[in-house]
């Protein structure tokens, strides 16, 4: 393997200094395991609601039986007014209750295996440093010098959101948030009217060791999130299951994450599994590239020669169109084409010579005395 | 990095991406059929949701834009260094032609086929540049 890739370390004069790639970042990209886990994890904030378990059940009825000429619906008892004998309880009866209705007790909540969720938050970071995978999720990372972007620890003590403001100017991370801005419209359907009436993209995620008061500097910039690298959340690092958040990393985060997740081969120091140190996922491949595989030596040493004896498809013409393929069925039709052609042609020249006949001087006097000859000068 | 390659990402983006546009033939539903699925990504000369045109997933990519002033074209080309993949504002090298068609479309040539890059795009370049001239051309 090549040497040990590094990132660039930006503060407010450019990039001065460089820190090698934590080795999360060669983490298998899973999106499966993500899309699971996100799927599973996003359930977990949801409040139970259902309806009133007496909504249409309040009518004391009872089935009229057969024989009546009327469906063995329940009916409301009773006589004096017009609820008496309609339908009653069924979903397909006004005012009965709903089919299956919601219960408080639905299954709300999953249970995540801490060692997936580990797996999907290892995997959606090594995400988060693909330009491609980024640029997909929808960030404007055109402008950005480097991804991921490591800044700085300077940034952390940042109190001013004017500052924070320029930092993410000055790296390019800002088209990003100007993206936000331009994406805030109106939700759809009730969340309108139940304290979510504006939706709007996700910006950068600015990951911090010690908030020294970036929190304060960061929260208030439309679409720009915090976390802090001891607590990574798949749901901020993958919204909606799709990785490769845009991440802007302080520089103690960033060299935080190998204490986190552990190395290719030391395990992580904060994080424990069943009493072990907790190890990051393994890379199943270690070479993905499907073409290079294809075209190796190992490979093609082993594959058979191409067979011989098939003939390479021959390619269909319609032989009306083609005068090619016309020839080659007809050796006669190019003769007769051309022979066509010159009837055609002095077929063409006869009728023009004659047209002009009929236009002649002689034809259009002869007319005029014919018509003069049979009116009478009386 | 080794957890990444071209077929790995071109799996990964296929299905879905910002930039996907897809199309329906029928049915309102979803469940109607599926027609063809074009893409709004950089560096993607047809537009078309192909590994062999994504500007995206492959680590050789052209693409033609018509220049802004109206004249002529901007070709870009990825740039197949390591360390460039990682910096989105220096991952493209961009070139500016606009000195007629013929001598365009030999830079094209030269650019796509030349040095081993992509002569699978050449004919889709070409195809791209002739467009562009043509609506340039019109007044």
């Amino acid at each position: 393997m090549s040497a040990r890739p590094t990132v660039c370390v930006y503060d407010a004069e450019g990039s001065s200094s460089t820190v090698p790639m934590p080795d999360v970042f060669l983490a298998p990209i899973r999106p499966d395991v993500v899309h699971f886990v996100h799927s599973n994890m996003a359930k977990n904030k949801r409040q139970a609601y259902s309806v009133n378990k007496y909504a249409g059940k309040t009518p004391s009825a009872a089935s009229w039986g057969t024989g009546r000429a009327v469906s063995r619906i329940p009916r409301v008892q009773g006589s004096g007014t017009h609820r008496s004998g309609q339908g009653a309880f069924g979903n397909m009866c006004r005012g009965g209750r709903m089919f299956a209705p919601t219960k408080t007790w639905r299954k709300w909540h999953r249970k995540v295996n801490v060692t997936q969720k580990r797996f999907a938050v290892a995997s959606a970071v090594a995400a988060s440093a693909v330009p491609a995978l980024v640029m997909a999720r929808g960030h404007k990372i055109e402008q950005c010098d480097e991804v991921p972007l490591v800044v700085s620890s300077s940034i952390e003590s940042l109190t001013k959101t004017s500052a924070a403001v320029a930092l993410l100017k000055k790296f390019g991370a800002y088209d990003d948030v100007e993206k936000v801005m331009s994406s805030k419209t109106m939700r759809a359907g009730k969340g309108k009217m139940r304290g979510r009436r504006f939706v709007a993209r996700r910006g950068p995620l600015v990951i911090y060791n010690n908030d020294s008061g970036i929190k304060r500097a960061f929260r208030n910039i439309p679409g720009v999130e915090l976390a802090d690298v001891n607590a990574l959340n798949l749901l901020q690092l993958a919204p909606g299951g799709h990785m490769g958040r845009f991440c802007v990393w302080s520089k103690d985060a960033f060299e935080k994450l190998n204490a986190v997740f552990g190395t290719a081969t030391e395990p992580s120091t904060t994080r424990v599994h069943n009493g072990v140190p907790y190890r990051m996922p393994k890379l199943q491949m270690a070479n993905s590239d499907l073409s290079r595989l294809i075209n190796s030596d190992e490979i093609q040493s082993k594959v058979n020669t191409p067979k011989e004896g098939t003939k390479p498809a021959v390619l269909k013409s319609n032989p009306l169109k083609s005068t090619v393929a016309m020839a080659a069925l007809n050796p006669f039709a190019v003769e007769a084409k051309k022979k066509y052609a010159e009837a055609q042609k002095k077929a063409e020249q006869a009728k023009k010579t004659k047209k002009t006949i009929k236009k002649s001087k002689a034809v259009k006097e002869g007319k005029v005395t014919y018509y003069k000859s049979m009116i009478s000068k009386d | 990095m080794a957890n990444v390659s071209p077929d790995l990402l071109w799996g990964m983006v296929k299905d879905s991406s910002c930039f996907l546009k897809k199309k329906k033939i029928s049915g309102r539903s979803g469940m109607g059929k599926t027609g063809i699925q074009f893409t709004s990504e950089p560096n993607n000369i047809k537009g078309i949701n192909s590994f062999k045109f994504s500007g995206l997933a492959n680590t050789k990519a052209v693409g033609i834009t018509a220049a802004p002033d109206n004249k002529g074209i901007v070709l870009t080309k990825k740039i197949t260094k390591a360390d460039r993949a990682r910096k989105p504002s220096k991952m493209l090298v961009k070139t500016t032609l606009s000195k007629g068609f013929r001598r365009v479309a030999k830079a094209i040539k030269a650019e796509t086929e030349g040095s081993y890059y992509r002569a699978d795009l050449t004919s889709a370049a070409l195809a791209k540049w002739s467009l562009i001239y043509a609506s340039q051309k019109k007044k």
